[in-house]
């Protein structure tokens, strides 16, 4: 899902540039009020682990690849704001390192990767456990909070190709949007697992707002 | 779980996780796989080359052993900027 330089037009680069650049400053003020001394360790452990994640490819459907994204088990474990920081230090350095991703494309991809995934799968995490007020809850909100993270992140994604006419706007949502709910699938499972393991060896680690 | 255990559970899902990215599928992502489909992957443009693009080294021959390096230094330089970025806002919190 990283987009590389030469796909978007340059206004959407510049939009998703802004809405990043500025999410971003919102996210850093938010998360230096909220952060607790246990979570600095954690930040960096989930930096490191996220961009290993990332780089593990592996067959979905038809011939396509998909990687985890890492984003809705950041989230449930840091809170949005200090997990939209660590996916950003992620994509950094996938773009300027490792030529992962776009350096005119990063505001989109910080936008889709960093800010909507972690956003839309904290909402739906919070959501679920708000209405089912059940321990064994946890579980099937992180599966579906991370289902949803990797969907939102693709449409996005669609949306800013769809908008640069880079394709037509039916195909490109039905590929990304199509593949990525598979994709899901198996970011919903790892995340569920990791997540299911967490509250065995180590409950006091998830985040608690 | 003491912290000791903490730092070798963690080394031991690193190190799986690592070996697992070495045997990555290599096959186009879903973005990747459209641009093909759409004839649209050659305005892919690069502004800047990156020190280890795709993940490898320069110099380094194997490319088993380059992904590794590439992956460990990727996670090193991860770990450490967001420590650093996390470290820096604590203290400004408690300014």
């Amino acid at each position: 899902m990283h987009i590389p330089d030469g796909f978007l037009s340059d206004k959407v680069c510049a939009a998703t540039w802004i809405i990043s650049a500025a999410g971003m400053g919102y996210y850093l003020k938010k998360t230096a009020l909220t952060l607790k001394d246990k979570m600095i360790p954690l930040m960096g452990v989930m930096s490191a682990f996220i961009f290993v994640a990332q780089m593990l490819n592996f067959p979905v459907f038809g011939g396509t690849s998909g990687h985890l994204l890492g984003a809705a088990l950041a989230a449930i474990l840091l809170g949005p704001y200090a997990a939209a920081i660590v996916l950003t230090c992620v994509l950094v350095i996938q773009c300027l390192l490792f030529q992962d991703g776009g350096i005119t494309a990063l505001g989109a991809n910080i936008l889709n990767m960093a800010l909507l995934a972690t956003l839309s799968g904290y909402a739906v995490y919070r959501l679920i456990l708000a209405v089912v007020k059940k321990p064994s809850a946890t579980l099937f909100a992180a599966m579906f909070a991370a289902w949803v993270s990797v969907v939102i992140a693709s449409f996005s994604c669609a949306l800013e190709l769809a908008l640069s006419q880079t394709a037509p706007a039916k195909i490109v949502f039905t590929a990304m949007v199509g593949m990525h709910s598979l994709t899901g699938l198996i970011e919903a499972a790892i995340t569920s697992l990791v997540v299911s393991f967490i509250l065995k060896v180590r409950p006091d680690v998830l985040y608690k707002p | 779980m003491n912290k000791k255990q903490m730092l070798i559970g963690l080394m031991v899902a690193f190190a799986t996780l690592l070996i697992f990215s070495l045997f990555a599928s290599k096959l186009p992502d879903s973005l990747e796989r459209l641009a093909e489909s759409r004839h649209f992957s050659g305005k892919e443009k690069v502004v800047a080359n990156a020190l280890l693009a795709d993940y490898s080294l320069p110099g380094l021959k194997n490319k088993k052993l380059a992904l590794a390096s590439a992956a460990i230094a990727g996670a090193v330089i991860a770990f450490l900027l967001s420590y650093w970025l996390a470290f820096l806002l604590k203290r400004k919190n408690k300014n």
